[in-house]
């Protein structure tokens, strides 16, 4: 009986589980789509998620840091892999061609850099890796050889791209040598830990915080998960803002089925009273006006799970998003809320329109 | 056997800032099987009446009692209950829900209580009232004494003990008034007490009696209401 009660007004009754498919698309996809970005800035930030740059403190007067505190810092983080680096700008040649670079001295390139072609030996004593953009512009392959002001080297890798791994240090440019090209003499410009998790590096840059700097600031701890943190929160407040837009068309969606159940109400006012007068109690006519809410909610939130699911479809296919994030948990999480969310507000929206026509005298709605 | 009894029944409203008297102290007694019409001008507390005697509205004194059962001081949902059980109604608007075809309209009633009555009730009272072959037509498809004589069949579907009509006759022509009548005329035969309230003076042709109430008192002026009025 309340289903076809619905199909009187179809138009109407159609309006309104259209304001609810648009509500529970609103919050389905603008949450899909604030879980899909956070989920793919950390697949990218990841991995700078658990590394940690210890840098000579400035403030203190410490222009570098000299070998034995690298080994304080090695001795306390043991386990966690590091590499001591030593920074210097210069100009690269090849074939008639030259580019300027940095150089990176260090004796464990791994702990920081990644190759995408050749490999990067575990102790770094003879030949170089060259960035991705180096390799472009001098048109560099493994095997080929260098020239630097720092000597000449023949290549034993290319660096992956920034593209793909965000480091602490930049591979793009970089012209990775054995640390004896840049000499020792002076100390490091920076130690690179790299630890296999967040938790891992953290309890590394407590490491360094507690023995390195124990006595006086000798260094400067730089976590960049404290980084990864700070860009999650931004999702979640981004993804909380975007859920938030979606819940007020989800609003005004309720509002539109309490006007149509309303309307039914009062259309049908006389027949409510002839329900009450052959026997209907107040349940019953709360029930039946309950249904038809609830099936204007079920019809609407499917049809909006339904659109969400097209519009991520799309995302998917069309974007170079990636199936993980498209499809995380949280996908289906948000389709699942938001078919929720739009049969329980349809259902709040049923609940005064419900509750009033059962009030009714049936003696005054016979008699009008 | 009574089948209705209003025993010093007063009905009072408020309206704005006064007290409006719509029955005034009623005695009225209507046997099993009775067929009594209630007449009077606008106003005179003939709906008042059959409200109270449907258990819609509640007395200010008075006991009404239904089907042999006090109901004056029954919770509202006993009263709906009770409703259902005992009395039919019939109204001038005939009140057919318009999305439901004119046997379910006649099964309605079934839907509120345990009883579990078939679609064959349904049709046989659609035929008793001449409408076999319009079972499964809508409202929109049946003239205005159809629609009436789907709201009587409507109005026996819990075989009740009493049948209310509010002017049954009001919406329709000459000839399908007489037919209507007759049909509730022949609800009788099973035992119904009819009470129709009612402006049209062919009503009281069918009625066994009629009563007639005048600014919320019984008159006296009709010589067929011996059984009306005086101490119960």
């Amino acid at each position: 009986m309340a289903v076809r009660n619905l199909t009187r007004s179809r138009f109407r009754s159609g309006l309104a589980c259209a304001g609810i498919a648009i509500g529970v698309f609103a919050i389905a996809a603008l949450g899909i789509f604030g879980n899909v970005l956070a989920v793919e800035a950390t697949s990218t930030i990841g991995e700078i998620g658990s590394e940690v740059v210890v840098t000579p403190n400035g403030e203190e007067g410490y222009t570098s840091i000299p070998e034995t505190v690298v080994d304080e810092i090695e001795r306390a983080t043991s386990g966690t892999p590091s590499a001591a680096i030593l920074t210097a700008s210069g100009l690269a040649a090849s074939r008639g061609e030259t580019a300027s670079v940095t150089f990176y001295g260090t004796e464990n390139p791994g702990a920081v850099f990644e190759a995408s072609e050749g490999s990067l030996p575990r102790v770094f004593r003879t030949g170089a890796a060259v960035g991705s953009e180096v390799a472009e512009r001098l048109s560099l392959r493994v095997g080929d050889r260098i020239e630097t002001e720092v000597g000449s080297y023949r290549i034993v890798a290319v660096l992956q791209g920034s593209e793909t791994q965000i480091s602490p240090v930049s591979p793009d440019e970089a012209v990775v040598v054995p640390e004896t090209a840049l000499g020792t003499g002076g100390g490091y410009d920076q130690v690179v830990l790299s630890g296999e998790s967040g938790g891992g590096a953290s309890e590394a840059a407590d490491a360094v915080r507690e023995t390195v700097n124990a006595r006086e600031n000798r260094v400067t701890v730089f976590e960049l998960s404290s980084v990864v943190e700070e860009i999650d929160d931004f999702f979640s407040l981004l993804s909380g803002f975007l859920i938030s837009l979606g819940a007020i068309s989800l609003i005004v969606a309720g509002v539109s089925i309490l006007n149509v159940m309303m309307m039914s109400v009062v259309e049908r006012r006389g027949e409510i009273g002839v329900m009450r007068a052959v026997g209907g109690q107040r349940g019953d006519v709360v029930r039946i006006i309950l249904i038809e809410a609830v099936a204007l909610g079920v019809v609407g939130s499917v049809f909006g799970v339904a659109l969400t699911s097209i519009a991520v479809a799309a995302l998917y296919y069309l974007t170079p998003v990636g199936a993980s994030a498209v499809f995380d948990p949280g996908t289906f999480f948000y389709l699942g809320t938001a078919f929720g969310v739009g049969v329980a507000v349809s259902v709040l929206s049923g609940i005064y329109p419900a509750w009033s026509a059962a009030n009714e005298d049936p003696v005054d709605a016979i008699r009008d | 056997m009574t089948a209705v009894e209003l025993i010093g029944v007063t009905k009072e409203y408020e309206s704005g800032d006064r007290r409006v008297t719509a029955l005034d102290d009623i005695n009225v007694t209507v046997d099993e099987g009775e067929f009594v019409s209630v007449i009077g001008p606008s106003g005179s507390g003939k709906s008042t009446m059959l409200n109270l005697i449907g258990l819609l509205d509640r007395p200010t004194s008075g006991r009404v009692v239904v089907g042999g059962v006090d109901a004056t001081d029954m919770s509202e949902s006993r009263r709906t209950e009770k409703r259902g059980e005992v009395i039919g109604f019939v109204f001038q608007d005939f009140y057919l829900l318009p999305n439901l075809t004119a046997e379910e309209n006649v099964r309605m009633p079934t839907a509120f209580n345990k009883s579990r009555v078939d679609s064959g009730r349904a049709r046989e009272l659609l035929g008793r009232v001449g409408l076999g072959d319009r079972v499964d037509h809508y409202p929109n498809e049946l003239s205005g004494g159809q629609k009436q004589r789907v709201a009587i069949a409507r109005s026996l579907i819990n075989s009740p003990e009493v049948l209310l009509t509010d002017e049954p006759t009001g919406n329709l022509d000459l000839d399908t008034s007489e037919r209507i009548l007759g049909e509730i005329s022949k609800v009788r035969e099973t035992g119904v007490s009819v009470i129709a309230v009612t402006h049209d003076p062919m009503v009281e042709e069918y009625a066994d009696r009629t009563v007639e109430l005048v600014d919320g008192r019984l008159s006296d002026s009709r010589s067929d209401t011996a059984r009306v009025g005086g101490e119960p």
